[in-house]
């Protein structure tokens, strides 16, 4: 895992162009992220006690994860009774196989993907072009990023940190006629141009959003409609499932279904929610005739059962992102890894275990305001506290070389620039007293390095040749 | 390859042990058996619908009141499509002869390709959703998810008496509304396909329907 996490960053450093301006990618994401604050707002209000829902949804799914093995196995035996295929994957490599094994058994040529973090996780993608497949994705953010050939900065809204004429211009890469500006025209021209790659597929490959194990039912959330066609249209679909995303009862789905979509982007709920129960039945005219459903560990069960076991309830709604200073300042590509913001910084080391990784958690200012938008109550900043305790007595180097290592990791020159903007707000930020409770005992007792903006440019200079 | 008797070993042995509490902010036993409650006046489902399915974009087009065929008029007028696809909804009775003296091309559910010809998907809804305004598509009592997603416009036709006042109320009841057990497919629909991918501006349609009419029954 760890080489991914390298080839990930060489690969940026290699694809980047270097005149993106970080100023734009700023108000992009401050306007973006501000919208969502108060779509929120209102979304919520319709709970006649938010903090209840958000309790009960915390207890659901710390309840989910204590029994993980039972519900899993009772998922497999209900996804199994629909006609489901089941496949385990331990690794990433493993879940990998899988796919590229159902591909070839089927000459998968065209392959439709609809948004799924697991895939980029895995880096499914590639893996499935070196065997000669034609991936494409299919929410329009990710279609962007994906000719664009860049990552994902933000998990609900991939391309983020893009606006409408870096849109038109990568989009204008593949049509024929000049395209505009104008971001429904340019919704138009991708609608046709994705309509014929969804006709035409000979497999659709889709994420997962919850599992309901009672039933069997997978369901997925999208609002462009694009996972409906991945999962209806072309004849065989692969749904990737993280192990975590399952729910024993759809009492329990009510409760994050509520959640989710108002926490994402303050709507109550999203166009389409689907609850996709096995293969096409006889009497069905369409839909696809095979459902094959890869369940990934990847590093989660590591996570089960530690002091970090609740962000397996992370519901990837990205909330923490939105509200968090670091992430509003740098964009979600100086994380390094696929999940951005606080839950990528707790989860990333979690999953990835490489030195790079180890040094994200820093990249966060503890002020809490992550655990308070999380709508299943994850108590990300002491997870974040308990990380860099754990990263920096594991390396006995003491923060102060954390923080070089750290910076080798940004790979970009915006993100370069960020890091030094955000490594001294951070200090600044870093204020123990609103550190609530036992941790905040710990922060007291604890020196806040001051980065020196100087060194810290040189060290990553060092570390980036 | 990793069987299921080892994946599922490896999730239970990390659970031999209980998993630390965060003391600080410790897992309550929250009431989780009973619904949600929300701050949202749901005392007249039909009314609520009609509210949250026009808020989020949907157009009302017919009441239970009104002649099916006026209804369709209105839509062909509105829409002026070549071709309609129909499903075998029981809401659907009679459109697909009255769709064809009004000259539209009327096809049957099928394969993609074709269905992706009509410009207009005509549906039953199982049951619709007051809070929210979503309408429940059933692939089994359809026999299609595709009418209601390749046509640039759809519509649908629901029975005033099939509104459930809340999602957890629909999702509760699943073994009523489903006796014969679950279809391949359910889908909420709310609303037309939107995406704010670009500059989190709203677009409409850029996958599914650009227009979403309901006609209550
Ligand atoms: S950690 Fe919480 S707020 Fe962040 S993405 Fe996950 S569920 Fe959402």
């Amino acid at each position: 895992m760890s080489s991914e996490f390298l080839t990930l960053s060489t690969s940026l450093r290699e694809r980047t162009a270097a005149q993106v301006s970080d100023s734009r990618l700023r108000s992009n994401l401050a306007r973006a992220t501000d919208a969502f604050a108060d779509r929120k707002a209102a979304a919520y209000a319709q709970f006649a006690d938010p903090e209840e829902v958000r309790a009960k949804a915390r207890a659901a799914k710390g309840e989910v994860l204590r029994r993980l093995d039972q519900i899993l196995e009772r998922l497999a035996d209900r996804l199994e009774a629909v006609g489901a295929q089941v496949h385990w994957a331990r690794t990433d490599e493993e879940a990998r196989d899988h796919v590229r094994r159902i591909v070839q058994t089927h000459s998968a040529h065209r392959i439709v993907k609809s948004k799924s973090m697991l895939s980029e996780e895995i880096a499914l993608n590639e893996a499935l072009e070196e065997i000669g497949s034609e991936v494409t994705e299919t929410d329009l953010g990710e279609w962007i990023i994906q000719l664009a050939r860049e990552a994902p900065s933000h998990i609900i809204v991939p391309a983020i940190h893009k606006d409408r004429t870096q849109v038109r211009d990568t989009l204008q890469r593949v049509a024929e006629g000049d395209l505009s500006d104008v971001p429904g025209e340019l919704a138009a021209f991708a609608r046709r141009e994705l309509r014929q790659r969804f006709l035409q597929a000979d497999l659709g490959i889709s994420g997962v959003n919850f599992a309901v194990a009672e039933s069997g039912t997978l369901v997925l959330v999208t609002n462009e409609g694009n996972g409906r066609l991945a999962t209806s249209v072309p004849p065989v679909h692969v749904a990737l499932l993280g192990m975590e995303r399952v729910v024993e009862t759809w009492e329990q789905l009510d409760l994050l279904l509520a959640l989710l979509p108002r926490a994402a982007t303050g709507q109550p709920i999203t166009t389409y929610v689907s609850a996709i129960t096995g293969a096409r039945r006889p009497k069905e005219l369409d839909g696809p005739r095979e459902l094959h459903v890869v369940v990934v560990d990847n590093g989660r069960s590591s996570i089960l059962g530690t002091e970090f076991t609740e962000m397996l309830a992370c519901i990837r709604c990205g909330a923490c992102l939105n509200v968090c200073p670091v992430y509003r300042q740098t964009g979600g590509h100086g994380y390094g890894w696929v999940y951005p913001g606080p839950m990528g910084a707790v989860l990333t080391p979690l999953l990835v275990e490489s030195k790079g990784a180890a040094e994200v958690p820093n990249a966060s200012s503890l002020c809490g305001a992550c655990w308070q938008a999380c709508p299943v109550g994850i108590p990300l900043q002491d997870m974040l506290l308990a990380l860099r305790r754990r990263a920096s007595e594991e390396a006995r180097l003491g923060e102060r070389a954390a923080w070089g290592a750290w910076a080798a990791a940004w790979s970009r020159p915006w993100a370069y620039r960020a890091s030094l903007r955000l490594a001294s707000m951070a200090a600044r930020m870093f204020n123990p007293s609103k550190v609530p409770g036992p941790p905040q005992r710990w922060a007291l007792g604890r020196e806040v390095p001051t980065p020196a903006r100087h060194s810290f440019r040189d060290q990553w200079r060092k570390g980036s040749r | 390859m990793t069987t299921r008797a080892e994946f599922l070993a490896a999730v239970r042995d990390r659970l031999r042990e209980p998993i630390p509490e965060n003391h600080l902010r410790p897992l309550t036993e929250a009431g989780l058996g009973e619904p949600i409650r929300y701050a949202v006046e749901l005392s007249d489902p039909e009314a609520r619908f009609l509210e949250a399915a026009t808020g989020v974009g949907a157009e009302v087009v017919g009441r239970p009141e009104d002649d099916l065929r006026a209804i369709l008029e209105r839509v062909r007028d509105d829409v002026r499509p070549a071709r309609a696809v129909v499903t075998d909804d029981p809401e659907c009775k009679g459109v697909a002869p009255i769709l064809a003296s009004l000259g539209v091309e009327v096809l049957a559910a099928g394969g993609p390709s074709d269905v992706a010809t009509a410009d207009l998907g005509v549906t039953g809804a199982l049951g619709g959703v007051a809070l929210t305004g979503s309408l429940v598509m059933d692939s089994g009592r359809a026999r299609t998810r595709l009418a209601s997603l390749l046509p640039e416009v759809h519509l649908a036709l629901l029975a005033r008496d099939r509104i459930a006042a809340t999602p957890g109320d629909f999702l509760r009841e699943l073994s009523r509304w489903f006796p014969d057990g679950l279809p391949s497919n359910i889908v909420f629909i709310t609303g037309p396909s939107r995406s704010a991918d670009i500059e989190l501006e709203i677009t409409v349609g850029v996958h599914g329907p650009r227009k979403v009419l309901v006609a209550l029954r």
